[in-house]
């Protein structure tokens, strides 16, 4: 069973990047846990010192499955789907950019929050046909360098735009492209599906990468999720991804990532 | 146990035909219950894997011997537009093979040997059914399991035995040990490899179609493993008179030797006429139709119980076929006759019935014509598709 966890690579708003802050202790602490990857969470790939970032990764150990991209949308107000066609063609040059970094990692790159929120005045359609095209941009850049895109569906209360996983694989089709896939993280399936493990199902090999948090958003096992029926079904499409925890850092970073370790390695036998 | 084995794998694209819709049980891109409308251009490859470990209730098992069996030739066979020949269950990429048997290595610590009712010692001959039953649906517990809601099937949605250990429930499995003391050596396995066969036989002409009483004349349709092992069954079972129809001479030779009486080639001769000529004008009691060619072959059964002067006769529906079958229900009132469908091999008392009948005697193993090593599985898999010689081809784990 491959377990991972978020770590943002900067300080971000964003409240479920479990961990935040110092990269060394954080890395060695993740890697002391048990983990053997570590889903970066990166604003911009220029603002990374490469070489560091690497050579912390093989002190520990650790792989990168992910990499996660919303805060481009969450500081600097990227997407692609902003009413402004300069803010669209910066989200696709920076989602273009992580593409020789996640090429090193062999790591998926995540299309969160840069999809953008319909703004007012934007029509749905529109916003639609932006995405579809900036996905296919990208998509086009990726496939050069061996890289996948895996987007991620998010709850109505985050977003407007693909909130389920039938939105999801709707997408996909449209989209056309061999790299391009699902994240499924279980916080938002638990507010969008009727059926958790119905939706897996559904979802099939379109699955390229997972996150697991509780009802609460908290660490699994702090809320009231289902986790042996959510990963037997996500197992029986014969996932080999990762489990990559997004949750809440509470009641701290540490404690949150400890129990999540040890609430996932229950089920590594199903 | 730690360690590399390699796996006789099918390989096939997830490409649906227009118009096909995600069934409640299907796995978008991993499993269908509609193989052949799914699934393109098939490919046998020899892939290398970890070996499995048992969890609680499962039994690390070391492959002996594996009989190839005619669907993991449809399922690998595409016809002309590239989709594969299979339509049920199955799930790609999977190790093939499940009509085998081995010997335990490693069980879990919930897991008993029903011979004994005590855990797994180890080094136990054993085989296993094909059908994974989940034991909870409401068939299951209706005492149902051929028709589980909830199934996995051994080498088509998860990995079969065409390999060297593979991971198996206990409640599926049966101990092989009291075929020891009439079959040697590697006769041994090659007789487990052959339970599941012939347990689908049991269960069509036996627990589906009720058995006969002995005196009863019976004609089966179709020398396939099956049919050959219903003969031996039935014969067994009292026949007085048991004929094989079939258009292949050497088949119908392996059936004349395990318990037919005589045989029918209907394209040489008119089926109906002939049986009833054989039967004295009676007809039969049981027919099974194990052909899958029902609309070619049921106007004839129907001929011979109409105008043949055995009531209730019983006509058993084993062969999958797409194609209906055309009945006259008159037929059925005015003969008393009924037609009865079945499906699997699980459950009834029809695995452990079957290995006592092996161990008494019932000696399948002569059906195993040809025994091969696992590099030469591929190449065999696809003779298959157009050479019917040979009646059960059998990988023998080195």
């Amino acid at each position: 069973m491959k377990l991972s966890v978020v770590l943002s690579t900067q300080p971000a708003q964003f409240q479920a990047a479990t961990f935040k802050g110092n990269l060394k202790e954080n890395l060695k602490l993740i890697s002391g846990l048990g983990y053997g990857g570590v889903e970066l969470a990166i604003r911009d790939p220029k603002l990374i010192n490469e070489k560091e970032l690497i050579s912390l990764l093989n002190e520990y150990g650790l792989r990168v499955p992910a990499i996660g991209t919303g805060q481009a949308w969450g500081e600097e107000g990227l997407s692609f789907t902003g009413p402004d066609a300069g803010v669209r063609e910066a989200a696709i040059k920076r989602i273009n950019s992580h593409i020789p970094i996640a090429s090193k990692f062999g790591a998926i790159i995540i299309i969160g929050l840069i999809r953008g929120i319909v703004k007012p005045g934007v029509d749905p359609k529109q916003a639609m046909d932006w995405l579809v095209e900036a996905l296919k941009r990208c998509c086009g850049e990726a496939e050069k360098q061996g890289v996948m895109l895996a987007l991620e569906p998010i709850n109505r209360y985050e977003t407007t735009l693909i909130n389920s996983t039938t939105e999801g694989l709707t997408l996909i089709e449209q989209v056309k492209a061999k790299n391009f896939g699902l994240l499924l993280d279980t916080f938002h399936m638990n507010i969008e599906e009727a059926v958790i493990e119905e939706s897996i199902r559904k979802c099939g090999n379109h699955i390229l990468h997972f996150h697991v948090a509780d009802s609460n958003r908290w660490y699994p096992g702090a809320g009231h999720l289902n986790f042996k029926g959510i990963l037997s079904a996500l197992f029986r499409t014969r996932y080999e991804g990762w489990i990559s925890g997004e949750f809440l850092p509470e009641p701290d970073a540490e404690t949150a990532a400890e129990k999540n370790y040890s609430e996932m390695i229950k089920f590594s036998q199903l | 146990m730690n360690g590399k084995m390699k796996g006789v794998t099918l390989v096939a694209d997830w490409d649906p035909k227009p118009g096909f819709k995600l069934g409640a049980k299907d796995i978008e891109g991993r499993q269908t219950y509609l193989g052949s409308q799914v699934w393109r251009n098939p490919k046998l490859e020899i892939r290398e894997y970890d070996i499995p470990t048992p969890g609680p209730e499962e039994v690390l098992m070391e492959v002996k011997a594996c009989g190839i069996c005619g669907s993991d030739v449809h399922m690998a066979q595409a016809g002309e537009d590239g989709y594969i020949f299979y339509p049920g269950l199955t799930g790609f990429p999977s190790i093939l093979g499940h009509e085998f048997s081995g010997v335990v290595v490693e069980a879990g610590r919930n897991a008993r040997d029903k011979r004994t009712n005590k855990p797994f010692k180890g080094d136990e001959a054993v085989t296993t059914e094909e059908m994974l039953w989940c034991g909870q649906c409401k068939p299951c517990a209706d005492g149902y399991p051929n028709h589980c809601e909830q199934l996995d099937e051994v080498g088509f949605n998860i990995n079969g035995a065409y390999t060297k250990y593979i991971v198996l429930p206990s409640r599926t499995l049966w101990s092989l040990e009291p075929l020891r003391e009439t079959y040697k050596d590697e006769d041994l396995f090659v007789a487990g490899s052959l339970v599941e066969p012939t347990c689908v036989a049991y269960n069509a002409v036996i627990e589906r179609g009720g058995g006969i009483r002995p005196g009863d004349r019976v004609v089966i349709l179709g020398a396939g493993p099956v049919g050959i092992a219903a003969c031996a069954i039935l014969k067994r079972a009292g026949a007085s008179l048991v004929i094989i129809s079939e258009t292949q001479q050497e088949r119908a030779d392996m059936a004349l030797k395990l318990g037919a009486d005589l045989h029918v080639n209907p394209l040489k001769e008119d089926f109906a006429e002939r049986v009833l000529e054989l039967t004295g004008g009676m007809g039969a009691d049981l027919f099974m139709e194990a052909t899958g060619l029902p609309e070619v072959v049921y106007p004839e059964i129907e001929k011979v119980i109409w105008e043949g002067r055995t009531l209730n006769s019983r006509v058993i529906v084993t062969a999958r076929a797409e194609a209906k079958m055309p009945v006259s229900g008159e037929v059925l009132q005015v003969r008393r006759a009924s037609i009865i469908g079945a499906q699997g091999h699980s459950g009834h008392g029809n695995f452990p019935r079957v290995i006592e009948s092996m161990a008494s005697g019932m000696n399948m193993t002569v059906m195993s014509t040809k025994k091969i090593k696992l590099e030469e599985l591929p190449e065999n898999i696809l003779n298959l598709q157009t050479d019917r010689s040979e009646c059960k081809i059998t990988y023998i784990a080195e």
